[in-house]
């Protein structure tokens, strides 16, 4: 037993070298597969690496070339945007100071009115004044104003109002030269517009068919001089003057692109203008008046005449807060010439014959925005006005149908700065008794813009 | 090295006085007033004849337009004119930047 045992320890470590010296044999020899597998795969790998370097040098290559092809495209981009800016500069220098620049104003008006113990109540069309300004650079402005209107017998009539160039010489002088509105008094010139006027009609006597002129072909020097807390203001115009009319108390007072003598108008208007909002202007002017008569369109034969035509005028304003005060008087007179001076003119007794006529109009007016006296929003756009006026018109000493007293009461809504709702009542008393007086109602809008 | 000094003093000065004329031509240019004048005179004027009309209401090129043709009709001085188109105009630009 023992020797068994004995026997079993001696040969146990022989056994398990042997068994171990065959493992090592076996080790061994997947090393050498392994290696030779890895050699293998090492050699796969290189291939690899080689296929790799190749594709980045390749790579590289192309990246190279377009590298080139991008900086070519960026060299040509550059160019493109730099000549994008120039092009922006240019445009943007053009937009910021072109010579000329222009602006559509003007207003328009629309109505109603009821004549009393008449029945031509009626919608009025009103009337749509464009005006356009053209201002080349900061010497020279082109501006006009047409005047559009839908006549009662349903025709558009249209009319030049002003056409002028206005050539600014200096700060204290402009020359206007064309058609422009009579510089005489303040109405007719400034505040005729029926966004600005602050009844629903002109003052009686004034505008179309009153005492003075409304518009004149020829030249002005105009401008403002500031002294002091003055503003010292004038306007001295020459031109072609006015015409008798068809009736002895008429004259054709718009201008007219054609003298029909050599007798040119003189005439201007001065004012001086406060700081504290208060203006007082004087008028003059000074035309000669022919026509060598001749058959007339209704058959009548119009005898050959001549007359001196005198005017003068003197206005005052008050507009400050809501306060707009006016007062105006115009005076004008048709004196026949006789004698040496008119060899031609033949005198004659009645109708057509030169007979000496005065003009005389005036007017008073009030305006008062209740923003004066509340702050309520609504109560702020209502403006009361009240206006008296005449207007007598003498033949010889006589006075003509056409002569009248007149009372306008009204009350305003400003919808905005330049649009207004007026609503008025306009009381006409002529004077002579062969016409009966009427009392119209009246509502206008009006819009300047 | 002094005339490295030198060059760099010269191109100084001439940068600080070419900054100072550049300036001083600013100052005239912008008349810091200009625009407080305009607006008294914007007031007094343009609410002779009819209600005053919000800057806002015609772009600065109509603005111009618009106050070279009243120049005309109300005979307001030249200076007057451009006074009251600088306030018009920066009273605009103050509305667009907000």
């Amino acid at each position: 037993m023992y020797g068994r045992l004995k026997r079993k320890i001696l040969y146990a470590p022989l056994l398990t070298g042997m068994i171990l010296m065959n493992v090592n044999i076996a080790q061994s020899q997947e090393t050498a597969d392994d290696f030779k597998s890895k050699i293998i795969e090492l050699e796969a790998r290189i291939s690899g690496l080689e296929l790799l370097k190749q594709e980045l040098r390749e790579l590289k290559k192309n990246l190279e070339e377009k590298e080139k092809t991008v900086a070519a495209k960026e060299e040509k981009l550059d160019t493109k945007i730099k000549s994008v800016k120039s092009l922006r500069k240019t445009l943007s220098v053009k937009e910021a100071q072109p010579n000329m620049t222009w602006h559509l104003a003007g207003y328009a008006d629309v109505g109603f009115e009821a004549v009393s113990g008449d029945t031509t109540d009626t919608f009025v069309a009103g009337k749509f004044n464009p005006s356009f300004h053209f201002q080349y650079k900061d010497w020279l402005i082109f501006e006009s104003e047409l005047e559009i209107i839908t006549s009662n017998e349903g025709e558009t009539d249209i009319a030049v109002e002003y056409s002028q160039l206005d050539f600014l010489l200096h700060d204290n002088a402009t020359l206007v030269v064309g058609k422009f509105l009579s510089p005489i008094g303040q109405f007719q010139e400034r505040l005729h517009p029926s966004w600005i006027n602050r009844a629903v009609n002109m003052p009686t006597g004034f505008g179309h068919g009153g005492a003075q002129p409304t518009s004149d072909v020829g030249f002005m020097l105009r401008g403002g001089v500031s002294v002091s807390e003055f503003i010292f203001t004038y306007s001295l115009a020459a031109g072609n003057g006015p015409r008798f009319g068809h009736d002895e108390d008429e004259l054709e007072l718009e201008g007219f692109g054609e003298d029909n003598d050599s007798n040119k108008s003189l005439g201007g208007r001065v004012a001086l203008v406060h700081k504290s909002s208060f203006e007082v202007g004087f008028s003059y002017l000074d035309a000669g008046l022919s026509s060598e008569g001749g058959l007339q369109d209704d058959g009548d034969i119009e005898p050959a005449k001549a007359a001196d035509y005198r005017l003068w005028g003197a206005d005052l304003a008050y507009s400050k807060g809501p306060w707009d005060v006016r007062a105006e008087y115009l005076n004008s007179k048709s004196t026949p010439v006789v004698g040496e001076d008119a060899e031609h003119v033949e005198e004659e007794e009645g109708h057509g014959g030169a007979e000496p006529v005065t003009w005389e109009a005036w007017y008073t007016q009030v305006a008062y925005r209740l923003s004066g006296l509340s702050d309520n929003p609504t109560l702020g756009k209502i403006e009361p006005v009240i206006r008296y006026g005449e207007f007598k018109v003498k033949v010889d000493d006589a006075l003509t149908a056409g002569s009248e007293k007149r009372w306008n009461i009204g009350l305003n809504y400003w919808l905005a700065p330049t649009i207004v709702v007026k609503t008025g009542i306009e009381r006409r008393n002529y004077i002579v008794a062969t016409r009966a007086d009427d009392t119209r109602f009246q509502l206008q809008l009006a819009y300047g813009f | 090295m002094k005339i490295v000094k030198y060059l760099m003093s010269v191109a100084l000065l001439t940068s600080i006085s070419s900054g100072m004329a550049v300036e001083a031509a600013e100052k005239v240019k912008k008349d810091p007033k200009q625009i407080a004048r305009g607006a008294k005179s914007w007031a007094q004027t343009c609410g002779r004849c009819h209600n005053i009309r919000a800057p806002k209401e015609l772009t600065d090129e109509e603005w111009e337009v618009s106050a070279t043709h009243m120049r005309v009709r109300a005979n307001i001085p030249g200076d007057m004119i451009r006074d009251i188109v600088a306030f018009l105009k920066a009273s605009n630009n103050e509305k667009i930047k907000k």
